[in-house]
């Protein structure tokens, strides 16, 4: 990492809390805070015993020069990622106007993230990345999963929309949320395990369908439902799948982690587990498909199964 | 068949038995149910195999030579050795297409 000295930008301190950290941004600016309020302002909290206790300490740094990797280093599949290096007893991310490390000595973790220009952290490609890939980790560690997905709300009741780029999300969560849906994210989200099932979790995180934001914060969190595996196709189709196949389409739709070995069998036990305890049908349905015919067909499947 | 040509295939047969296989280090998996979930972590892929496959991988987690693993399939599947030799070659061909196994000699 090339952070010659760690210099902080500034001597303030903010709170996040999401759904699977909390986490304490150290070094920020005044200027670096407001920027910060546009896309996180629901997910700042106060500090108090708990937040002490179990927060993540993450200190912002300035960087002398951007990050030399290329364009190849930082992309997966046609889009861009973040380089995840395993250190020792941590991980480091190197992006391209950013670097990070995330370190667990013992079983508290230490972050740091560092940027050339004092406005990028709050651009969404450097902070968005960043809390992106130590959530998904974070979850893990709890035993909950980062999904690709949308995620929509129903009578209180998480739908979990999983599908690979282009298969729907961003339209399926335009069309709900026009009828009332209340929409957790249309790109990714934070299922986490509580009792017998898993709740879905309000994120900050989003695709194209941008922030509505009227969610509470990152402890706002409804009973899965089920998990709906999406796929563009004409006519509205529905259909049980079979546990191997819910479980390799889930890990594939695992962002940030499914490609690190060292977190695959708590991946794996995740997705397992998620499977285990909660419904997974396919669901196909056209661009034109009305969202009261699509939920209702999922809702017949989903009771079916 | 002339004498030469037979040797060099009984040669190149010797050869191939001779050769371990195995997963390659890149790839984990997992049995669900009957069927295995492989996920290869260089390239993201993840796979579904059947019983017979997920009982493959599980042998493949070792290196192992193609006899040995033709046997063992024999025995846990009660089928013929000349049924599965075939299987067993298309199954391993489609496992290398796969980049899930590695061979050694």
């Amino acid at each position: 990492m090339s952070v010659s000295a760690e210099r902080p930008w500034g001597s303030h301190s903010l709170l996040l809390s999401l759904p699977a950290v909390i986490i304490k941004l150290n070094g920020l600016t005044k200027a670096q805070i407001h920027s910060l309020q546009g896309n996180y302002q629901r997910f700042f909290c106060e500090p108090s015993p708990i937040t002490d206790e179990y927060c993540i300490e993450c200190n912002v740094y300035q960087l002398d020069r951007e990050p030399c990797i290329s364009h190849k280093e930082v992309s997966w599949k046609g889009q861009y990622a973040p380089r995840q290096v395993r250190l020792g007893n941590g991980i480091e991310l190197t992006g391209i106007n950013f670097q990070a490390k995330i370190i667990s000595p013992c079983s508290h973790k230490f972050s740091s993230i560092s940027v050339v220009n004092e406005q990028d952290i709050a651009k969404t490609s450097v902070i968005e990345n960043f809390l992106r890939i130590l959530t998904a980790h974070q979850a893990l560690s709890l035993k909950g999963l980062v999904l690709h997905s949308a995620g929509l709300v129903y009578d209180d009741l998480a739908f979990i929309f999983s599908g690979r780029s282009n298969a729907g999300k961003t339209t399926l969560t335009r069309k709900a949320y026009q009828h009332g849906a209340r929409v957790l994210s249309d790109d990714i989200n934070v299922l986490l395990p509580e009792g017998e099932g898993y709740r879905a979790y309000a994120v900050p995180f989003t695709g194209e369908f941008g922030r509505t934001l009227e969610h509470q914060g990152g402890q706002e969190s409804y009973p899965v439902a089920g998990i709906i595996l999406l796929e563009q196709g004409d006519g509205i189709r529905t259909e049980k799948v079979k546990n191997s196949d819910a479980v390799a389409a889930l890990l594939a739709g695992c962002p940030f982690v499914n490609t690190v070995a060292e977190e695959s069998a708590s991946l794996f036990e995740a997705v397992i587990n998620l499977v285990a305890h909660h419904s997974v049908i396919r669901l196909v349905s056209g661009r034109d498909d009305r969202i009261d015919e699509i939920m209702a067909a999922v809702k017949k499947e989903l009771q079916a199964v | 068949m002339s004498p030469v040509s037979h040797n060099r295939k009984k040669d190149m047969e010797t050869l191939l038995d001779a050769e371990q296989i195995r997963l390659t280090s890149q790839v984990r998996f997992r049995a669900v149910g009957e069927e295995g979930v492989l996920v290869h972590l260089e390239n993201g892929r993840v796979i579904v195999v059947n019983e017979v496959g997920l009982f493959l991988v599980q042998q493949l987690a070792s290196p192992v030579t193609r006899p040995e693993l033709a046997r063992a399939v024999t025995r846990e599947f009660a089928v013929s050795a000349d049924r599965v030799q075939a299987d067993l070659q298309l199954y391993l061909e489609e496992l290398d297409r796969e980049q899930v196994i590695e061979y050694s000699t």
